[in-house]
């Protein structure tokens, strides 16, 4: 699998194109993992990151049966939820760099339903696409559960929480916390790769891996925040009750509260 | 879309979503655009391979291989496509299924209101709290908050 360049001189750059250039038509169906790929993480850093991972997961598991349980109406809103993230991490869209990426869409269920309800459906997407595309892997599930359910949630979901003490608009809210989301999730893969490959270093592995990865991902990163903010005017339209259930909107009298406020 | 006003939120207008939505082709053709003019004939492979491309330059190797392959790219594609296809079928049963939960809160506080409006003399004090639909608070702060 390994690939041989006669051209040991060029610049990092210029190699990069090369190989970005080239892969498509020297390996295909080798360019196959989205986060990281299938037995690429050694041993001990994929028990680790799964270890680290797994009470993440349990604890989302019991917080979605818990939601579940508690509020059955809210099924649909957590089915559109993994629904949303199982579209967008599965469109692999061209980036400026000239390599292409896929968004992750995690931010939306981490605002609807707090972030650990991510961590659970973002294992099921994830293991979804190391089963039946060859995409990520069983090994590094671990890893790439970690950056993309629990790490991107969270990122997103801080983003929303500060934006909203500010009484930035939700559309403000919910783009930053979609976009923070994406690119966090990309970033921590990048740092789990240098600690893997710290060739020379952590640092220089790390910011090796965030060029390729994370400068791909913002202009996604970008569309993905403004795809969130109208998933989020569709949901206002139709769902209003159920948003302010879940202390997204604020409820008429809150409202009418907080604008006597302001006028006072 | 009259209804749309009478929602929790003053509903959001449906122009500025479409609006937004033509953003995001114009900013994926702008970025494709710019990555071809970059760097003309690029393919676009995964970045996600390109790690994986600098790791097996580098000499890593890897020690398990997964267990399912798709044969050929048309496959992972295609695969790909379904869990796409997959994703929406269930966000458009979710957007339907709100939707028209919408529409039965509309149309019960619709029959609701015009029962009341019917017989004002039986209830007559239950009357100017129906009028304002959605919110049972002051009414002022209601007609305020719906303008």
């Amino acid at each position: 699998m390994g690939i041989r360049h006669g051209r040991a001189t060029v610049s990092q750059s210029q190699e990069l194109v090369r190989v970005i250039t080239t892969i498509g038509t020297r390996h295909p169906g080798k360019d196959s993992a989205v986060h990281i790929a299938e037995g690429f993480l050694p041993v001990p850093h994929a028990v680790g990151w799964a270890v680290a991972a797994a009470p993440f997961v349990v604890h989302g598991v019991r917080a979605t049966v818990r939601q579940v349980r508690e509020h059955p109406e809210d099924r649909v809103l957590l089915a559109a939820a993994g629904a949303f993230t199982f579209i967008l991490s599965a469109l692999k869209m061209p980036s400026v760099t000239g390599s292409s990426s896929h968004p992750t869409g995690t931010g939306a269920g981490a605002i609807l339903f707090r972030p650990p309800v991510m961590a659970f459906l973002s294992t099921v997407v994830l293991l979804f696409q190391a089963l039946l595309l060859a995409h990520g892997g069983l090994t590094t599930l671990g890893a790439n559960v970690f950056s993309m359910g629990i790490a991107g949630p969270w990122v997103g979901y801080g983003a929303y929480a500060a934006l909203r003490r500010l009484r930035a608009p939700l559309e403000v809210q919910v783009f930053f916390a979609m976009a923070l989301a994406d690119l966090a999730t990309y970033l921590v893969t990048s740092f789990q790769l240098a600690l893997a490959y710290p060739d020379p270093s952590v640092g220089a592995a790390f910011a090796k891996f965030a060029t390729i990865f994370a400068l791909t991902q913002v202009p996604l990163a970008v569309i993905e925040g403004l795809v969130g903010v109208v998933l989020f005017r569709v949901l206002r339209s139709i769902a209003g009750p159920e948003l302010e259930r879940l202390g997204i909107l604020a409820r008429p009298a809150e409202r009418a509260a907080t604008e006597d406020g302001v006028h006072a | 879309m009259p209804e749309a006003r009478t929602g929790a939120a003053a509903g959001p207008r449906a122009w500025v979503t479409w609006a937004l939505l033509g953003l995001v082709v114009v900013l994926l053709v702008a970025t494709f655009a710019l990555a071809r003019a970059q760097a003309p004939g690029t393919q676009f492979a995964g970045s996600d391979s390109t790690a994986v491309q600098v790791l097996q330059d580098q000499g890593a190797r890897p020690w398990f291989t997964p267990i399912f392959q798709p044969g050929s790219r048309e496959i992972e594609s295609g695969l790909f496509a379904a869990q796409a296809a997959l994703g929406g079928a269930v966000l458009g049963w979710a957007l339907g299924r709100l939707q028209s939960r919408r529409e039965i809160r509309r149309l019960r506080e619709q029959s609701s209101a015009a029962a009341q409006q019917g017989a004002p003399q039986t209830a007559p004090e239950t009357a100017p709290e129906a009028a304002t639909g959605t919110a049972p608070t002051a009414s002022p702060d209601a007609t305020h908050d719906q303008a």
